[in-house]
């Protein structure tokens, strides 16, 4: 990093994928040579939008899943999506379904796919030290100033002003799945019922695509899900019971910037 | 919190509803010292889980991404420090609520099978079982969790959760000294079973001759009642988040809010 020039936040929004996608850069590059990258980062997300939109009835998804076109004429990241969509139907034991309403719906996997797509893009580009924030998955890179990391907060699943956690990251991605958002609609593809006993999950890893997949997983999974992804290596998570009860492998505590014995009268 | 425990057994009866609840549990019938967790890795170092592979090949265009997916990295050969190398330093944190005797925050129902005591036998007991029906296996009560209702004052409650029995009174003789082994009840986090010994209808003893829980990784696995850590408590104390990780949003919402803070600031 340039010692003549310290560096400087860029912060910019992009609606899309029915979120809001913020990109916030660390640099000391100039504002034009970050504008440029962080304008090819949004072009990839709107076309990864296109592409893959199940509202849109002529996006490609659309065609490939109403049999218009064939697996051979769609895109490589179709076909690559695809592919993910079945490892983490595999990896998660059926709870990850992009076939669960009877149609080829991959959104769960495109956005933190796109988005990891997106980071590695402006690392690419020559921006190690950033954050992109899917609609409250992140993926985060290098830093954000010389010898600090990265501070997340997790939002609280019942209120909007609060966190349950505080994490300093120096690398990696933070997904959280919840039924509070867009609604108690999380289902639970292996004993076909909604799912309601965790109302969040985050899911801490190496990268967004894989964080995210597993949240929405653990999200339908319940419970049993911490033992399951206590297991797996590189991911950390802390999930929220309907109750209010939390639960969260020992490597997340450790990521406490705010332990949770100090946190107000309610640990 | 092994005195309050102990309090809430009077009878047989009281104890199989307490098994039913602690074996759904797992902090009380253990040693467990408060130990502060997090005595694994710097908060900073623990976090750098491996970055993705910086993408090698072209990163995707505006027009036409390229196949190239620089960051989809098998997510679980990464076997990034995440935790993982810390997972056996962190030795029974469980429950950080440690000071607590309530239990309020942790555990949860709903493994099946728990509580049922079989009296199988131990010593000179002979077949006097307890029947099925005075374990009221389903009364596993909900562990008193803090309602997030009203999560400011997020507290548990302090009642012992087992408490809701006692309705009815096991057949057992007046002044014999009996043994009762429970089941070995699974539960999400390993499986547990307890021994107590009874006279006069009363708990004498209390022992757990199998916790399995304090194996493997199920060990590092935390339970606690989520904490409301207010943000702009946060921010008075100094600490400001560069991202706070959520279920995604939607972008009305994002745009609804976005226009009150704008109409908020007068603009």
């Amino acid at each position: 990093m340039s010692a003549e020039v310290a560096p400087v936040r860029h912060l910019a929004h992009q609606e899309v994928m029915g979120t809001v996608v913020t990109f916030d850069v660390h640099t000391s590059a100039s504002e034009v040579r970050v504008r440029e990258a962080v304008a090819e980062a949004m072009g990839w997300l709107d076309w990864v939008d296109d592409t893959f939109s199940t509202y849109k009835p002529d996006s490609e998804v659309c065609r490939f899943d109403r049999g218009e076109l064939s697996l051979d004429a769609c895109s490589p990241e179709l076909r690559e999506v695809l592919v993910l969509c079945n490892d983490y139907g595999r990896r998660t034991e059926g709870y990850f379904d992009a076939w669960a309403t009877g149609r080829f719906d991959p959104s769960g996997l495109v956005k933190g796919w796109s988005v990891e797509r997106a980071s590695a893009l402006l690392a690419h580009l020559g921006f190690p030290d950033h954050l992109v924030d899917g609609g409250g998955d992140v993926r985060l890179r290098g830093a954000p100033g010389p010898g600090l990391s990265w501070q997340v907060g997790v939002r609280h699943p019942r209120r909007r002003d609060a966190l349950v956690s505080a994490l300093g990251l120096s690398a990696g991605a933070v997904a959280t799945s919840g039924t509070y958002e867009r609604g108690a609609h999380v289902f639970d593809p292996v004993r076909s019922r909604p799912a309601t006993e965790l109302v969040s999950v985050t899911v801490v890893g190496p990268e967004l695509t894989s964080a995210d997949a597993y949240a929405t997983a653990a999200l339908a999974m319940g419970p049993q899900a911490l033992a399951w992804l206590d297991g797996l290596a590189g991911y950390e998570a802390e999930l929220v019971s309907a109750r209010g009860e939390g639960w969260c492998t020992a490597g997340f505590d450790a990521l406490r910037t705010v332990p949770r014995a100090l946190a107000g009268g309610a640990a | 919190m092994r005195r309050a425990l102990i309090t809430t057994v009077g009878t047989v009866a009281g104890l199989a509803a307490l098994l039913s609840y602690k074996s759904s549990g797992h902090v009380h019938l253990q040693q467990v010292s408060f130990a502060p967790v997090g005595a694994g890795p710097s908060t900073s170092s623990s976090a750098a889980a491996p970055t993705t592979a910086a993408p090698t090949t072209a990163a995707p265009t505006t027009a036409a991404p390229t196949t190239a997916a620089p960051t989809t990295a098998a997510p679980t050969t990464g076997s990034g420090p995440l935790g993982g190398g810390t997972r056996s330093a962190v030795p029974g944190s469980y429950g950080g609520d440690g000071g607590r005797h309530d239990g309020g925050g942790d555990g949860y129902g709903g493994d099946d099978g728990a509580g049922h005591l079989s009296a199988n036998g131990a010593g000179l007991t002979p077949a006097v079982s307890v029947p099925a029906t005075t374990v009221p296996a389903t009364t596993v009560p909900a562990p008193t969790a803090p309602s997030m209702a009203a999560p400011s004052t997020a507290a548990p409650s302090t009642t012992v959760p087992g408490a809701t029995s006692g309705a009815k009174q096991a057949p057992v003789a007046q002044s014999v000294t009996r043994t009762y082994t429970g089941t070995d009840v699974q539960y999400y986090y390993g499986d547990i079973q307890v021994a107590i010994t009874v006279r006069g209808g009363k708990v004498t003893g209390i022992t757990v001759p199998r916790n399995g829980a304090v194996d493997g990784h199920s060990q590092m696995v935390n339970s606690y009642a989520v904490p409301v850590l207010e943000q702009e408590a946060l921010a008075a104390q100094g600490l400001n988040f560069n991202v706070v990780s959520g279920a995604t949003y939607t972008s009305d919402a994002f745009a609804q809010s976005f226009q009150s803070a704008l109409k908020a600031a007068g603009l």
